[in-house]
């Protein structure tokens, strides 16, 4: 168990991120392992004097602390010596299947996602719901996350001017980080800007955050999803 | 045990009821929310003797009009609304006790009055007991986007009660009330009268961008947009800001105070109900001590970004907490009724 | 004299009391030995003339409205750029008409009574002690005599 910190990684970088904050930054590439290292330091990081709230981002983790609990300096050796000595627990995380109709409403870029990848939309449908997907951080949206695991063949760098999208519980995706944007709540914006391609939407799916259900949110870090070709609109 | 307090007879949309936000619920993709000039609700709670966190309204938008249905006391701080009860003023950053049937008036601030020494944007009513709706994931405040806490998730409307929360009705040496100095000359910040100073603390981006971003971003004055809301604050300069290096960007939490620049160049300064993650690059961070001063600037007023470390920010937050200190020791004498043997 | 067992807030509590009541003197003996004398200008008296050089503009129909406690005498609230009153204004019982700051709190300086403020009695900004004059005021009940309204400066 202890044992299992057998993967070695560099000292993140820790900067401010203003007066009562810290972002620590792991180099390398995004995966799996420096992650669940971020997850387990953000675990511990909680534990410590003056810490308020931890948030894994995509390779990052940022830790709030009220600055008049602790100092801030002190904090910040603290949480490389976490980084070094906390050992990668694997996360618990659930199995999440959702349905998804590709194309269509909520589906504007399938056809563009698939011309500049020379695939028919079908291909790009099946490839994208053939991977098992980690939430790796909260995002965009109460209750869904940043997902990893989206296949090398459909990385595609972010618009360079957002475009205006309609919101219906969209699967999106950029670089090569995948998401799941939507009106939090009945009656909240139907449209919005953004960078990623909206590849479709999700069936029948549980609203991501329900404030009568426990826990709250539908995922958490660690939890896997699996996307189902419902259908594919071309 | 709550009792209705406040009876809402007007109030254009965007007023809710708001605390110190809700921490600790980044997990849920859950930000802060809260009341935008935080400092102006803690003076208010020091005045009145109240928990620092006890609910308030946050009030941006005017005019408002509250009818008071019992006998109780109230503080307002944050934006000069030239407050009138029952007709008569009541001086801002003020305490004073109400009496059941009396009308409370507010106008948009320097509309009734031109002599505003300070930028003036967001008025805090905080009532003694604090405004007492159900606590939500550990606060009372409104989260709008999400339509949970406050008062039914929304924003306040005509005909809305407010009930306040179990308070001994302070007793108060003079019916006439008694004050705060305003944040903006107990904690004075800046040389350019013309312009709202707020300390920044540089962020991991900082680097990334050109000398002369560095340089602008120090120096110019930059002019709040219209299109500025509690989610953030956009900024216009005469240089827009680039960056050397363009890396790609990975989302990463964000918090209050971030200026973040998208391509165009021209910051957004992230406020309350702003999104808990975020990818743009960073310039820095407008230091927590410094968010109230955010708070009250209206569309087309100026700001300059002063450079701070770490240490200079803990000072600022030293000084400000002996700020509020200060105040809830004299506010304890002056609603104290001494016993005359 | 040495440091005393009541705070200066307390003490200026103390007159507010005396004020409401109508107490014009009261003798404290507190549990550490010392002794207090407290005497309050009776409000329902013209209050004596302060000792300053210059004196109200007409001692015969103005009383003056005092400091209600210790403070820094403010004529403009700091979040404001003009007086809360000027000399010749009409004030009503309980009208602000100035400010006294004690640290980071404020207290008001009210009109006592329905009438028309005088000259300042202080500059802005001095320290003034509890009963300390801030403004002259006529009353409207004040006998009528010489000229009616007060110079103003507005």
């Amino acid at each position: 168990m202890a044992a299992h910190n057998a993967f070695e990684l560099a000292a993140p970088r820790v900067t401010p991120m203003g007066s009562a904050a810290f972002l620590l930054e792991s180099e390398g590439p995004m995966c799996l392992p420096t992650q669940r290292r971020i997850w387990a330091v953000g675990q511990a990081a909680g534990d410590l004097k003056g810490v308020t709230d931890t948030q894994p981002g995509m390779n990052n983790l940022l830790v709030l602390y009220d600055p008049l609990a602790t100092e801030p300096e002190a904090l910040q050796a603290q949480l490389l010596a976490l980084w070094i000595a906390t050992p990668d627990t694997p996360a618990p995380g659930k199995l999440i299947e959702l349905a998804v109709r590709y194309g269509g409403d909520g589906g504007e870029d399938l056809l563009d996602v698939a011309q500049r990848k020379s695939m028919t939309p079908r291909q790009v449908a099946e490839m994208h719901s053939s991977a098992e997907y980690t939430v790796f951080a909260p995002g965009v949206i109460p209750g869904f996350g940043y997902l990893f695991g989206l296949p090398e063949p459909l990385f595609l760098p972010r618009r360079d001017a957002p475009v205006n999208r309609p919101l219906l519980l969209n699967v999106f995706i950029a670089g090569l980080q995948c998401n799941v944007s939507g009106p939090p709540v009945p009656g909240g914006p139907q449209a919005g800007p953004t960078g990623w391609y909206s590849l479709g939407q999700l069936i029948d799916a549980p609203a991501p955050f329900d404030l009568t259900r426990d826990p709250p949110g539908l995922v958490e870090p660690g939890d896997r999803i699996r996307f189902i070709l419902d259908e594919v609109l071309e | 045990m709550s009792v209705p307090f406040l009876e809402v007879l007007a109030t254009p949309p965007l007023n809710s009821v708001q605390d110190l936000g809700r921490p600790g619920q980044r997990r849920w993709g859950i930000g802060p929310t809260g009341m935008v000039d935080g400092l102006a609700l803690q003076v208010g709670n020091a005045l009145l003797g109240n928990a620092p966190g006890a609910a308030g309204l946050e009030l941006q938008l005017f005019p408002v009009r509250l009818r008071v249905l019992r006998d109780g006391a109230i503080a307002l701080t944050g934006a000069d609304c030239d407050a009138r009860l029952d007709g008569r003023p009541v001086p801002p950053w003020w305490a004073l006790p109400v009496r059941a049937g009396q009308v409370l008036e507010l106008s948009p601030p320097g509309a009734t009055r031109r002599d505003l020494a300070a930028p003036a944007l967001r008025a805090c009513l905080s009532v003694a007991g604090g405004i007492d709706v159900p606590e939500v994931l550990g606060s009372r405040a409104t989260h709008v986007r999400c339509a949970f806490g406050g008062l039914e998730g929304r924003a306040l409307r005509p005909g809305d009660v407010l009930a306040a929360g179990a308070a001994q009705a302070p007793a108060f040496r003079d019916p006439a009330g008694f004050g705060a100095l305003p944040p903006a000359t107990a904690l004075p910040l800046g040389e350019d009268p013309q312009a709202t100073t707020v300390r920044v603390i540089p962020a991991s981006d900082y680097d990334d961008f050109t000398e002369a971003s560095h340089e602008a971003f120090w120096s110019d004055p930059w002019r709040v947009t219209i299109q500025s809301d509690r989610m953030g604050m956009r900024l216009e300069g005469t240089t827009p800001l680039k960056r050397e290096v363009v890396q790609e960007m990975r989302s990463h939490g964000i918090v209050c105070g971030v200026v973040q620049v998208p391509p165009g160049g021209h910051p957004i300064i992230q406020l309350n109900d702003g999104n808990t993650a975020g990818g743009y690059p960073k310039m820095g961070v407008v230091i927590d001590p410094d968010l109230w001063r955010l708070a009250q600037l209206p569309p087309r007023s100026l700001l300059r970004f002063q450079r701070c470390d770490l240490a200079q920010a803990r000072a600022a937050a030293l000084e400000q907490d002996s700020y509020l200190a200060g105040l809830r020791r004299l506010s304890a004498l002056s609603l104290m009724t001494p016993e005359v043997a | 004299m040495t440091k005393s067992a009541l705070s200066p807030a307390q003490l200026s509590g103390l007159a507010a009391q005396m004020r409401a009541h109508g107490v014009t003197e009261l003798d404290l003996r507190l549990p550490g030995g010392e002794r207090i004398r407290l005497a309050a200008a009776a409000p329902a008296r013209p209050a004596p003339a302060p000792a300053r050089a210059t004196p109200p503009a007409r001692p015969d129909a103005a009383r003056t409205i005092p400091a209600p406690g210790p403070g820094r005498l403010m004529f403009t609230h700091p979040a404001r750029t003009q007086p809360a009153a000027r000399p010749g204004d009409r004030v009503a019982p309980g009208d602000i008409v100035a400010w006294l700051a004690v640290e980071s709190l404020i207290s008001p300086v009210t009109a006592p009574a329905a009438g028309t403020l005088g000259d300042a009695q202080a500059e802005d900004g001095a320290l003034l002690g509890y009963g300390s004059p801030v403004f002259t005021l006529v009353p409207d009940d004040a006998p009528k005599s010489g000229p009616t309204g007060p110079n103003t400066m507005s």
